[in-house]
């Protein structure tokens, strides 16, 4: 079967154990103020522009038959993203690659061959694959197909997951996934619906199920200021853990604000600036963490999907 | 006095994980040394051009090997030495530290040339005394003119070929041998310790004594014979004289520690290298003795210690285990020693060499680590202290390597791996997994295979017994490419300079290019070895090398001078530079011209000839609609297999006058920097006059995959063909290897390096941003030390253009 992939990320080392490839599954159901890589979000294939690029040579704007590319005054290039029919032959003629697919239809099979290519650095690192989105769930049935393939090639694999899916997805994939990279966001239902859309309450039921059945799940924390990392929610979130039980190892991921650009390059609007954390916050809460019981970390920056420039 | 502590220099945590990994510092004593060599401006010290101008000037009617002789012994017995307050080995190369001699025989030419610029360079900077200047100009120099051996060879270079010589904008750059003696060894430093001078100069006798002098062979043995002999003693006398000096300073110091080890000095340099070394310091005095000789001998570069951890560890080992030295003193010692490979310097020919070899370097090449001869790993307690010594002393030599296999122990990994995150580009990495059956392929017996060294940058040798001609040339295979789609017309002067393959307009398949490349290659492949030769036969008539040659295995026996093949081993290695930029615009040509058919032949040419002015988009659709080598891509990967494997069997077909085979190297010293500047547009994308890629990395910027991409890449060049060697440079952020996890990842990256069954790989681990400010604030960071190619050298002593390249290479998360 066929999924859709924004970006295959070879020698990641923030996103689980040794040095991890990184699958980056496109389509997400929330919509984090905050996200860092909003072309992970829409469920289908992108164009995105990058001005700093562009030659302004007019030739995508030529081979555009919906007539969805316009010139600005200045040159650079305007998408009118509802005339498109995302047809991409404004990027095969963009030479200077200003214009760009973010998401590409591949194999389960090709994935898991750009898998293998560094299989004998996951060998001498102790690394593996990582799923990650978007939300990978939301292609549950693209993630077994791939990891059945690694399992058979004894290659480790673990998932990034905002935790919001049907029990079901994540009760299938628990044989073939060896470490569950889990996110919470917020321990307050309305505060998680008002900054990612969603509520929290299934996020909770599928870790308690995971922990309940002593899957191997690392907690991780987008650690956001003014949102989840002032002392209060970070008692809240450690009592929920606490609720949990099974959950042993917790990991702050610092906010940051590297896909902002990249907002613009899709023709939308950034909702969130500003958000960021001092080291001394971040220390503070890792000590209450620990303090707490669990093993907790600073998972330094989650590394953006590579862009080429 | 000035010193730049290195931690206060380069900034970043990665520094300061590093010195707490450190156990031990370096002793008061040893950080002076250490500061004193980097105090010092060199200078050009005329002494040995003097004394071995007279001494050829008394002996014209001799056999040239006796007069190299008597040459060397007459400057070993007159020449400035000095004893530098605290040092505890000794012995110098000049009549100052960092001073430069000259070697007129092979030299004279360019000296003369040069004379008046060596004190007004920018960088490699020579004072030259005024009074030097003009005993070199008026009386030496001028004994010289029509003997050296550049003269004597271009005299003699086929029409042809001279013509190939002296292209404007050449393919081939094969100066280094013709304008220097060859140098590049590793001579048998444990036999002197074994058994001593004394012991070689019996040998010499026994064999003497045997010769049938009715042997038609038998008087040039003969005469190679008396000729050891006289080197031999002038080794041991030598070694008196500092013994002499030692006395003499001791007698007149106050310091009765210091007389102490005065004396000390003085009975070690009367016994050794006349005698079989008996102690850890004794060994280590002998060692510098036969290093330092090699290097007054001749001026080649690239003098090899080898395998230093295997045949000094009994030494320490004996004198550990009877008590006579505790560990702390012998790291003392060992890192006197290193200071000291700090202090030799020789001129550089500048121009036209360092055009070539971006700079001065020493090149003293020694490797830790390894198998034994048994395929057992080697590493012992003094691998361990050579890495300390690295990491206490800091300068640009020695050039350190180690050597690793499935059966490096971890804790070895680790500890090189400490010294790599200081920044210092060192050690460079071998892989004994692929490099034990190169040289096997290459002729050379297991037993000598298992114990191999490294000469140089990447080279690697047979020990103690090989001639190997490692950096014979560089050649310029994009050139080759530039010329194959230009009917062998050089698109910067316009003329006809090699053969007129077909206009790439009647190609009509990747194929034809491919073959009018192969052609081209073939071509200057030809030429290069016609000159190589020559100089070969010129070296041999007009430099012999004696001192060397009785230190080296199969020489004696054979009773000739090295440079007539009487060593064990014999090669010449030629380099084939630009591997990547050739894969990248084959790839281009192949995917864009007839595949996708998406540009022309004629557009392309256009876009050549204007070195993409007003074609950008030309440049652009080059650089981004076709595959690039280093991004894990067979399509471009196989490409790049191919323009290796085209360049080395072409090379291997060939044979030198001391009866050995043509080895080729992929790897560039410095060179992809001048080397792309007589290289027109490609169509990788690359503007004309731009540096190549280095080794076999990578373009640069062309690599979007990370590090694993690039050694899955790198893998697929076949490095068991390059047999001379093949070079990787892999530049690091500094605070992704900082930590305990940061050095673990580091220790894993290299166990991948040495699954994939890469050659080489060296790292540097100094951030973009540190080296911008650098160039900026050149005094501030004068200790920063990075590597270039095979070889680290100080960033500030560079030029520009090479620290620009160096800034460029892609910096990798690791």
């Amino acid at each position: 079967m066929r999924g859709l992939v924004f970006n295959i990320q070879r020698f990641s080392l923030h996103d689980g154990p040794g040095v991890r490839t990184v699958v980056f599954l496109k389509g997400c159901p929330l919509r984090c103020r905050w996200c860092s890589n909003p072309e992970s979000q829409v469920h289908q294939p992108e164009i995105m522009y990058l001005e700093r690029r562009c030659l302004r040579c007019g030739a995508c704007s030529a081979v555009c038959s919906a007539q969805a590319i316009v010139s600005a005054e200045d040159g650079t290039r305007v998408i009118n993203r509802e005339a498109c029919t995302l047809c991409g032959r404004c990027v095969e003629a963009c030479m200077p690659e200003a214009l760009r697919w973010s998401g590409e239809e591949k194999s389960a099979e090709e994935v898991a061959m750009a898998i293998e290519a560094d299989e004998v650095v996951y060998r001498t690192s102790g690394g593996g694959v990582t799923f990650s989105g978007g939300e990978p769930l939301e292609q549950a049935e693209f993630v077994y197909e791939i990891a059945s393939i690694c399992r058979r090639k004894g290659i480790h694999t673990a998932i990034e997951t905002s935790g919001y899916a049907e029990q079901g997805k994540i009760a299938a994939l628990i044989p073939l996934i060896d470490l569950w990279l889990f996110d919470v966001k917020h321990p307050d239902n309305e505060k998680h619906r008002y900054y990612t859309g969603v509520d929290n309450e299934p996020i909770i039921a599928n870790l308690r199920y995971l922990s309940r059945l002593g899957v191997p799940v690392v907690v991780r924390i987008p650690f956001i200021g003014g949102v989840n990392a002032d002392q209060e929610t970070v008692a809240e979130t450690i009592e929920l853990l606490r609720s949990i039980g099974g959950v042993r190892e917790v990991h702050l991921l610092p906010y940051h604000e590297l896909g902002v650009g990249k907002y613009g390059q899709l023709g939308r609007t950034y909702r969130a600036p500003g958000y960021s954390v001092t080291a001394e916050d971040v220390d503070e809460a890792l000590e209450k963490f620990r303090a707490a019981g669990f093993v907790a970390r600073n998972d330094g920056i989650k590394p953006r999907p590579r862009q080429a420039d | 006095m000035i010193v730049v502590k290195a931690d206060q220099m380069v900034p970043g945590s990665y520094m300061k994980e590093g010195m707490v990994a450190m156990t031990t510092t370096a002793s008061p004593r040893v950080t002076r040394l250490r500061n004193l060599m980097r105090e010092i401006q060199p200078g050009v010290c005329v002494e040995r051009a003097r004394l071995f101008t007279q001494s050829y000037r008394e002996t014209e009617a001799e056999p040239t090997v006796i007069r190299k002789a008597k040459a060397l012994a007459k400057v070993l017995n007159h020449m400035t030495i000095y004893i530098t307050d605290g040092e505890l080995i000794v012995g110098n190369l000049a009549s100052r530290p960092r001073w430069a001699p000259v070697f007129p025989e092979t030299a004279a030419v360019w000296v003369m040339e040069q004379l008046d610029t060596f004190e007004r360079r920018e960088k490699y900077r020579f004072e030259v005394p005024e009074e030097v200047k003009r005993e070199l100009r008026e009386e030496i120099l001028p004994y010289w003119r029509g003997k050296t051996v550049q003269e004597r060879a271009l005299a003699i270079l086929p029409p042809e070929t001279k013509e190939v010589f002296q292209q404007e904008y050449p393919v081939i750059s094969p100066t280094l041998y013709l304008r220097n003696s060859v140098g590049h060894l590793n001579v048998d430093y444990p036999k002197v310790l074994r058994v001593g001078f004394a012991g070689i100069c019996q040998e010499i006798e026994e064999r003497e004594k045997a010769l049938d002098l009715t042997e038609p062979n038998a008087l040039a043995k003969l005469q190679f014979y008396q000729a050891g002999k006289i080197v031999a003693k002038a080794a041991v006398d030598f070694a008196h004289r500092f013994a002499e000096e030692a006395r003499r300073q001791a007698e007149k110091t106050e310091d009765h520690k210091r007389r102490r080890e005065l004396e000390r000095i003085a009975e070690i340099c009367r016994w050794v290298p006349e005698h079989p070394a008996r102690t850890f310091h004794e060994a280590l005095q002998a060692f510098w003795f036969v290093h330092l000789l090699v290097h007054i001998e001749t001026d080649g570069l690239a003098e090899s210690p080898g395998r230093f951890d295997q045949y000094m560890y009994p030494y320490l080992a004996r004198d550990l285990d009877r008590g006579l030295i505790t560990e702390e003193e012998a790291q003392e010692l060992l890192d006197c020693l290193w200071v000291k490979f700090g202090e030799l310097i020789k001129l550089a020919d500048v121009p036209p060499a360092t055009k070539y070899f971006g700079g001065v370097t020493m090149s003293q090449n020694l490797i830790l680590g390894g198998v034994d001869k048994q395929g057992r790993d080697a590493t012992n307690k003094l691998s361990y202290m050579c890495l300390t010594a690295e990491k206490h002393v800091r300068l640009d030599q020695p050039a350190l390597s180690i050597r690793i296999h499935q059966g490096t122990p971890e804790e070895f990994l680790r500890a090189a791996a400490e010294v790599i995150r200081l920044g210092d580009g060192k050690p460079a990495i071998f892989n004994d997994e692929v490099i034990i059956p190169g040289l096997l392929s290459d002729g050379v017996s297991l037993e000598d295979a298992l114990d191999y060294v490294i000469i140089g940058c990447v080279e690697p040798a047979p020990p103690y017994n090989c001639n190997g001609w490692t950096n014979a040339a560089m050649f310029n295979m994009p050139k080759c490419l530039e010329l194959a789609l230009n009917q062998g017309v050089c698109r910067l002067s316009g003329k006809q300079v090699g053969p007129a393959t077909p206009p790439p307009e009647a190609m009509s398949s990747i194929d034809d290019v491919i073959a009018a490349y192969r052609t081209q290659i073939a071509y200057f492949v030809r030429h290069m070895v016609i000159m190589l030769n020559t100089w070969d036969i010129v070296q041999a008539e007009v430099n012999p090398t004696p001192f060397a040659s009785i230190v080296t295995d199969g020489c004696i026996e054979n009773g000739l001078d090295m440079t007539l093949g009487s060593a064990k081993y014999n090669f010449t290695g030629p380099q084939g530079i630009g591997l990547a930029d050739v894969a990248d615009s084959l790839a281009a040509i192949k995917r864009l011209i007839y595949e996708d058919k998406a540009l022309t032949w004629d557009r392309l040419k256009a876009a050549l000839d204007n070195n993409f002015q007003g074609y950008e988009l030309v440049r652009h659709q080059l650089l981004n609609k076709a595959p690039k080598y280093g991004n894990d891509d067979d399509y471009a990967d196989d490409l790049a297999r191919l323009v290796g494997e085209i360049y080395c069997q072409e090379v291997k077909k060939y044979k030198n006058p001391r009866g050995g085979v043509y080895r080729p190297g992929l790897y560039p010293v410095a060179s992809n920097v001048p080397l792309g500047r007589v290289v027109g547009a490609l169509p990788s994308g690359r503007l004309a006059g731009t540096p190549l890629a280095d080794g076999i990395s990578p373009c640069h910027g062309s690599d979007r995959l990370g590090p694993t991409a690039v050694l899955k890449s790198v893998s697929k060049v076949p490095h068991v063909l390059a047999t001379n060697g093949t070079l990787l440079n892999l530049k690091l952020q500094a605070d992704t290897i900082a930590g305990e996890e940061g050095l673990q990842r580091l220790c894993n990256f290299i166990r991948a390096f040495c699954s994939l069954k890469l050659n080489h790989i060296q790292f540097n681990t100094v951030s973009a941003e540190t080296l911008r400010k650098a160039q900026a604030n050149p005094h501030e960071y004068r200790n920063l030390l990075v590597r270039v190619a095979g070889y680290s050298a100080f960033f500030v002593e560079i030029n520009r253009d090479l620290q620009d390249d160096i800034i460029d290479r892609t910096e990798h998360a690791l």
